[in-house]
């Protein structure tokens, strides 16, 4: 009984309450009605303009992508390296052969690596019985004449690989040239 | 009053009353629900129009079943009057659809 005395005053005061809240709400809706219409408007439109520009980003980053890919192929197709092999019995002239050898296939680097190997002959002609002199501290005379060989060629994407073959020249053979 | 005239007003305002109060709210649960209001509210007021006449003659299938009997039974003026009865539930809410436009667009057009 006391519970329902208690409950009585409350119920139409909470309805009462309710009923305000809706026709607060409605209220509002009359009075900001037409600006909230326009704000949800020009959301809608900066939603559009939005998705365009992400659309926009997106093809430029695919155009992107395609020019970076069509450049590194264009760069792949060129030596962009030259990588000197050499076969010798020489132990201590190795690398001065190979710093040599890469000064003299220098010119073909930045060349086509289709147009190498369609005229290997080229590199043959360029080093074919080649003689080169060395400085070897290790030697008594001080400079060894090393005759070189091409031996193979080979391409590992923009690098020029080359193996040669190195052969020390002995004296007399110099003083018959 | 007599008896039909009374039925006839309140026809009349419950199918006002079904337009008014369902957009107005609507307009509220539109806001509610992330969407333009005033919008919401013009579109509610056409959707509910069918559903107001409905509401206002108590229900599709008693109406129907009136006109057939009285039309099977010779009462041509019952059936008059039920073409009225819908009529004025018709107006109750063309005349709520057309306030609630006057409201938000400042014009019935």
């Amino acid at each position: 009984m006391q519970r329902k005395l208690f409950q009585l005053p409350k119920a139409p005061l909470f309805v009462s309450f309710l009923l305000g809240v809706l026709f607060g709400a409605i209220g509002i809706n009359f009075l900001y009605g037409h600006k909230l219409d326009s704000l949800y408007l020009e959301r809608n439109a900066l939603y559009y303009q939005t998705n365009q520009k992400q659309k926009e980003i997106n093809n430029l980053t695919e155009e992107l992508n395609k020019l970076a890919k069509k450049k590194s192929d264009q760069n792949s197709d060129r030596i962009l390296k030259v990588q000197v092999e050499v076969e010798n019995d020489l132990r201590f002239a190795q690398e001065e052969v190979k710093s040599e050898v890469e000064k003299i296939v220098e010119p073909f680097i930045g060349k086509s690596s289709q147009w190498i190997s369609n005229n290997p002959d080229l590199l043959d002609t360029l080093l074919q019985e080649r003689t080169i002199e060395i400085r070897n501290s290790n030697s008594n005379t001080g400079a060894i004449q090393i005759q070189l060989q091409l031996k193979y060629i080979a391409f590992l994407d923009s690098t020029l690989k080359i193996w040669v073959t190195a052969q020390e020249r002995a004296p007399n053979e110099l003083t018959l040239e | 009053m007599g008896q039909f005239w009374s039925t006839t007003i309140l026809d009349y305002f419950i199918a006002l009353g079904v337009v008014l109060g369902g957009s107005l709210l609507g307009g509220v649960g539109a806001f509610l629900a992330d969407r333009a209001p005033m919008d919401a509210m013009l579109g509610l007021s056409e959707q509910l129009k069918i559903w107001a006449l409905v509401a206002a003659l108590g229900g599709t299938f008693d109406t129907i079943r009136a006109f057939e009997t009285n039309i099977l039974g010779g009462q041509i003026g019952q059936v008059g009057q039920q073409l009225i009865f819908v009529l004025s539930a018709f107006f109750g809410a063309h005349t709520g659809t057309l306030l609630i436009r006057w409201l938000f667009q400042g014009s019935f057009h």
